[in-house]
C-alpha cells in the first residue's frame, strides 16, 4: 500500500521576472512530479526552467557539504570539510581581514540567485555585512542599470511604468528589444501580450532578431530589424519625422515637458550640423527610411501607444541614450500617464509586501560592478576606492555573468580569500577557498511576487529537508553573525519573518495564503505611472529638479560629460559595427529560453529544449566556410570560445547571436569549450552607474575544426 | 465512442518547450532522444522577411491508426471509449520499429530499452478529471484536449497543416488552428 501524494504549493525565484507557482507532489518526503497552477484565472503557470525544477534539486552535481580548496584556484580541486571548520574558518578570515586591513577590503559581491522577500539573496548578504560593520558593494545593477538612470533623469523615479494588463487599452505597442516569449519579465506577460494583439492591438518588435516574441507578435510586417546599438538613432529619426510633419503633441510638450526645444534643435541638426533625418537614420540602423516614417506616424497618431522598453538596447555603450530618447518620444506623443499608454521607463515596481530589512552600509566604497576584476587586479593604487583582500560571493556566478571572464579569472587569483555561497561548483565556485552548500528554494520556505504585476504574491511553501549539508544563506550568515557578535541579525524564524511581511503587505489571512500558496491583491484596475502628474500637474509635479519631465534634464547638464548629454543623443558605441576589420561581426548575448542568467544550463530537460549554439546568417557562414552544425571558434582579443553554428535567417547579416549564461569551461589552451559568451564581452560600464554593455562586442567566427562531426542533434527532434 | 483529441494553435506557440518538459515530468522520461510531446519549428524567408511555424508534434491518437495493424505482437490498441491509443510496453517488441515505419506522424519513441513508447493522453489526470500535463502547463495556451466534437465546435474544424502528412491518411485526432491570427 503506497503512501499517499501530498500536494506542496511553492513557487520559483528565478531573475527571470516572473515568480509563478509551482505544485511538488511528494511521497514519503520525495518529490515525484512538479505541476504548477491549476487553479482559478489569473494562473500563474510556471515556464520549460520551473518545471525541470527535480532536475535542479536532485541533480547529481548538487554541492553536499562544505569544501576547502585542495588544488590551485580555479582547478575544482576539494576536500570536504564540517560545518563548524567551515564557519570557523570564514570567521577567522572576516575578523583577520577586516583586523589588518578594515572592513573595505571586503568584497560584498552578491547577485540575482533568489529574488523573493526573505531568501533575497542580495538582501541576505547585505543585511549580515551592513551589520557586521560594513563592507565593500559592487556599485550599478549590471542587467538594467542604464534604463534605471536614464528613468531617474527625466522623471524623477527609478520606476515607471504600467501593469501589464493595461495593454489592452492600447491600440499600438512598439515591443523594442523585448523578448519576453524567452525572458519571462513578468509571469503572462506575454499571454497578456498575445491577448491583445489578438484582441486588435497592433503590435511592432524592433530587434536584431526575428526572436521568438517577434514570431509570436509582429509576423513580418511588424517586425523591424536594427543593427544592435543604433536604437537611439532609429529613435531620434522618428523624432525628426514627428516633427518635420507636425505630428508631435505640443500641447503636451508646453504643459508638461522641459527642454523639447534643444531636443528639437538636436534633431533638427542645429547643434551639430546633422539634421537626423530618416535617410541619416537608415545608414546606421539598416532601417528602411520608409519604414522609419511609417513608424514614426503610426506611432503619433494611433493612440494610446505603449512604448515598451526591453533592457536589450540599454545593455550597450552609452545605453542611457536610447532610454531617453524613447521617453522622448512617448512624451512628444501625449502618451504619458494615460491608459493604453506608456512612459517608456524602467518597470519593475515595488511590491507593497516587504522583504528582509538591510541597514545602511557603515563603509562608503564601492566598486563599479562593471570593473570588478579592474579593481581586484589594480586596487587603491589603480583609483578604486578599496584593497580588496577578500570576496564572499553568494546567490551571483560572477565570473561567469560579468564580462570579461579571461580577465576575471586573473582577478580571482589576487584575493587572500574568497568564500563563496552556492548549489552547484560553478566557475565562480571553482575559485573559492571555501564553499558553503546552499539549500534550494523548495527547501525552505518563502514569498515572492511578480515584476510590474505586484498584485499577486505567492507562498513559497518548504516541500522536503534540504539536502545533504546544505543550509539556506541566511542560516549560514546567522551563524556568522553569531560566531561574530553581530547582536539582533535574525532572531526569528523564517515562518515568523514571512508572517511579518504578509501582515504588513497587506495579506488578510496568512494561514490560507500559505495553504493556497497563492494570493491576488484586490485591484479595480491597472496601475498606470503619473496618472496624477498628468491630470493635476500643479498639485502633483514630477518628482524632478523642475517638476516637469525632464526632456533636458538639469541632472546630466550637471555631469557636464559629453558621453551623458542633457537631451538623449544617438551617440556611436564602442565595438559598433564597421569599427574593426579584424572582428568584423557585432556579438549580442541575450538572455535565452534554456537558463535564468547562468541557471540551469546545467538541467538536461531545459537544456534540450534547444541546443546551445551561434545564430548566424548564412551570407556571414558561407563567407566563412562554415556549414550548418559546424563547431565554430568566436573569438576577439580578450578570448575564445566554441559553440556549433545555427544558421538562420533570423538574424542579420552582420551579426551574431550567442545566449548567455553557459558555463565557462576552459581547455587546456585557454578556450572555453562550452560556448560561455563573457570570455568575449567587454568589461566597460554605462557612463552615469556602471550598468552592463555586453551587446557593444566585436567579434570574428571561424571553423573549429574543418572536419568536425556536428554535435547538434537532428532538426526534429528539438526544431 | 467519444473520440479524444488535442487542440493547438501554433501561432501562439513561442517553441519555449514547457510543453515537452512538463511531459516529461509527469512520466518520467529522462532527457535524451525520447519525447512524447514535441514541438518542431521550421524557419523560411529571407531576414528580415522571415517567417518562423510550430508543429505539434507526438501520438495524435488517430481515428485510423496504422501503427496497429503493423504491430507484430498486437501491442498497440485503440481504447474503445474514447480512442485514445495505447502501447504495453511490456507486450512490445524491442527494437523492432514496425510502428515506426508505419508511422506518417513519426510518433513512436524509442529509449534505451528499444520498446516503443508515446503519448498516452495522460490517463491519471483525464481519470481526475483534468487535461493532459502539456495543455495545462503551456504558459501560452495554445494547446486544448477534449472530445473532438466539443474542439470542433469551439475551434473550428482545420486538420492539416503544412509540414503534416495528409490528414485523410490516418485522421489525426487533432484541430490546428489557422494560421493568420488577429485582426491589426
Amino acid at each position: 500500500m503506497t503512501s499517499p501524494v501530498q500536494l506542496v504549493p511553492t513557487g520559483c525565484p528565478h531573475d527571470c521576472g516572473g515568480k509563478c507557482v509551482l505544485v511538488a507532489h511528494v511521497r514519503d518526503g520525495v518529490i515525484e512530479r512538479i505541476t504548477s497552477d491549476e487553479g482559478d484565472d489569473p494562473q500563474l503557470r510556471a515556464c520549460q526552467r520551473g518545471r525541470a525544477y527535480r532536475q535542479r534539486v536532485y541533480h547529481p552535481d548538487r554541492l553536499k557539504y562544505p569544501l576547502r580548496r585542495t588544488g590551485p584556484r580555479g582547478s575544482g580541486q576539494f576536500t570536504r570539510i564540517s560545518w563548524d571548520e567551515a564557519l570557523d574558518t570564514v570567521a577567522r578570515e572576516l575578523l583577520r581581514v577586516k583586523e589588518h586591513y578594515g572592513p573595505e577590503a571586503v568584497l560584498c559581491a552578491t547577485g540575482p540567485g533568489s529574488l523573493t522577500h526573505l531568501h533575497r539573496t542580495p538582501l541576505v548578504a547585505s543585511r549580515f555585512f551592513h551589520m557586521w560593520g560594513g563592507a565593500t558593494k559592487l556599485r550599478g545593477a549590471r542587467s538594467f542599470q542604464a534604463i534605471i538612470d536614464a528613468t531617474n533623469a527625466t522623471y524623477g523615479v527609478e520606476a515607471a511604468c504600467h501593469d501589464i494588463e493595461d495593454i489592452y487599452n492600447s491600440r499600438l505597442a512598439l515591443l523594442w528589444s523585448w523578448n519576453s516569449a524567452e525572458t519571462g519579465y513578468g509571469t503572462n506577460t506575454t499571454w497578456h501580450l498575445r491577448q491583445a494583439r489578438e484582441r486588435g492591438t497592433r503590435m511592432v518588435v524592433i530587434d536584431p532578431r526575428y526572436t521568438d516574441t517577434a514570431a509570436l507578435l509582429a509576423d513580418q510586417s511588424r517586425y523591424i530589424g536594427i543593427v544592435p546599438g543604433t536604437d537611439a538613432a532609429l529613435m531620434v529619426a522618428m523624432a525628426y519625422v514627428m516633427i518635420e510633419e507636425g505630428l508631435a503633441d505640443r500641447a503636451f510638450l508646453d504643459r508638461y515637458v522641459l527642454g523639447f526645444d534643444q531636443f528639437q534643435a538636436y534633431v533638427e541638426g542645429r547643434t551639430d550640423g546633422v539634421p537626423k533625418t530618416p535617410a541619416w537614420a537608415e545608414a546606421i540602423t539598416g532601417v528602411p527610411q520608409a519604414t522609419i516614417r511609417a513608424l514614426a506616424r503610426d506611432y503619433a497618431t494611433m493612440k494610446p501607444a505603449a512604448l515598451l522598453l526591453g533592457f536589450g538596447m540599454q545593455r550597450t555603450a552609452y545605453g542611457e541614450q536610447p532610454c531617453r530618447a524613447a521617453m522622448a518620444l512617448a512624451a512628444m506623443t501625449g502618451n504619458i500617464g494615460i491608459p493604453g499608454g506608456s512612459p517608456a521607463g524602467q518597470f519593475l515596481r515595488p511590491s507593497p509586501i516587504p522583504k528582509l530589512p538591510v541597514p545602511p552600509n557603515p563603509v562608503s566604497a564601492t566598486i563599479p560592478s562593471q570593473l570588478w576584476a579592474d579593481a581586484l587586479l589594480r586596487g587603491g593604487a589603480g583609483g578604486f576606492q578599496a584593497d580588496i583582500r577578500l570576496v564572499y560571493v553568494s546567490g551571483n556566478n560572477l565570473l561567469n555573468q560579468q564580462a570579461n571572464t579571461n580577465k576575471g579569472c586573473q582577478a580571482l587569483l589576487r584575493p587572500e580569500t574568497i568564500v563563496v555561497h552556492e548549489q552547484f561548483l560553478t566557475p565562480t565556485a571553482r575559485y573559492a577557498d571555501i564553499v558553503l552548500p546552499v539549500t534550494t528554494h523548495l527547501e525552505r520556505e518563502d514569498i515572492a511576487t511578480i515584476w510590474h504585476m505586484g498584485h499577486s504574491a505567492i507562498y513559497m511553501n518548504q516541500v522536503i529537508e534540504p539536502m545533504y549539508e546544505c543550509r539556506s544563506d541566511l542560516e549560514i550568515f546567522t551563524e556568522l553573525a553569531r560566531r561574530l557578535g553581530v547582536a539582533e541579525f535574525n532572531g526569528r524564524s523564517d515562518r515568523e519573518w514571512l508572517r511579518a511581511f504578509a501582515a504588513e503587505g497587506g495579506i488578510p489571512d496568512f494561514d490560507r495564503f500559505r495553504e493556497q500558496g497563492v494570493y491576488h491583491f484586490p485591484q479595480s484596475q491597472p496601475h498606470i505611472a503619473f496618472r496624477e502628474q498628468i491630470s493635476d500637474p500643479e498639485r502633483h509635479p514630477f518628482p524632478t529638479p523642475s517638476g516637469k519631465i525632464e526632456i533636458y534634464s538639469e541632472r546630466l547638464a550637471k555631469l557636464r560629460r559629453p558621453e551623458v548629454p542633457p537631451v538623449p543623443q544617438y551617440i556611436a558605441p564602442w565595438e559598433g559595427r564597421g569599427q574593426s576589420k579584424e572582428y568584423p561581426l557585432q556579438l549580442v548575448s541575450p538572455h535565452g529560453k534554456t537558463t535564468a542568467l547562468s541557471t540551469y544550463a546545467n538541467i538536461p530537460w531545459v537544456q534540450e529544449v534547444e541546443p546551445h549554439r551561434l545564430w548566424i546568417n548564412p551570407l556571414d557562414a558561407v563567407a566563412r566556410g562554415i556549414a550548418e552544425g559546424d563547431m565554430v571558434r568566436v573569438y576577439n582579443g580578450r578570448g575564445a570560445t566554441l559553440v556549433p553554428a545555427w544558421l538562420t535567417q533570423r538574424i542579420m547579416p552582420g551579426v551574431v547571436s550567442l545566449n548567455h549564461g553557459h558555463w565557462f569551461d576552459p581547455g587546456d589552451d585557454g578556450t572555453d569549450q562550452a560556448g560561455s559568451v563573457n570570455v568575449l564581452t567587454l568589461d566597460r560600464g554605462t557612463i552615469v552607474g556602471d550598468g552592463a554593455t555586453y551587446h557593444s562586442c566585436l567579434v570574428e567566427v571561424a571553423r573549429a575544426c574543418p572536419d568536425s562531426i556536428s554535435p547538434l542533434p537532428r532538426r526534429e527532434r528539438f526544431g | 465512442m467519444t473520440q479524444l483529441a488535442f487542440y493547438f494553435d501554433p501561432t501562439r506557440c513561442t517553441g519555449c518547450g514547457t510543453c515537452a518538459v512538463a511531459c516529461k515530468d509527469w512520466n518520467n522520461v529522462p532527457a535524451g532522444p525520447v519525447s512524447w510531446r514535441r514541438i518542431e519549428t521550421i524557419e523560411d524567408g529571407e531576414f528580415p522577411n522571415v517567417r518562423v511555424r510550430r508543429l505539434l508534434r507526438g501520438c495524435l491518437h488517430c481515428a485510423r491508426p496504422t501503427c496497429i495493424p503493423t504491430c507484430p505482437v498486437g501491442a498497440i490498441t485503440k481504447r474503445a471509449d474514447d480512442g485514445v491509443v495505447l502501447v504495453d510496453r511490456e507486450r512490445c517488441l524491442p527494437n523492432c520499429y514496425a510502428c515506426l515505419s508505419a508511422c506518417p506522424h513519426r510518433a513512436p519513441q524509442f529509449g534505451d530499452d528499444g520498446r516503443m513508447q508515446m503519448c498516452n493522453f495522460c490517463p491519471e489526470r483525464l481519470a481526475d478529471g483534468a487535461k493532459p500535463v502539456c495543455v495545462a502547463a503551456c504558459p501560452m495556451r495554445a494547446l486544448d484536449a477534449g472530445p473532438m466534437d466539443h474542439l470542433v465546435r469551439a475551434y473550428g474544424n482545420g486538420h492539416w497543416t503544412e509540414g503534416y502528412p495528409d490528414a485523410a491518411r490516418t485522421s489525426p485526432s487533432v484541430i490546428i488552428a489557422p494560421e493568420h491570427p488577429g485582426s491589426d
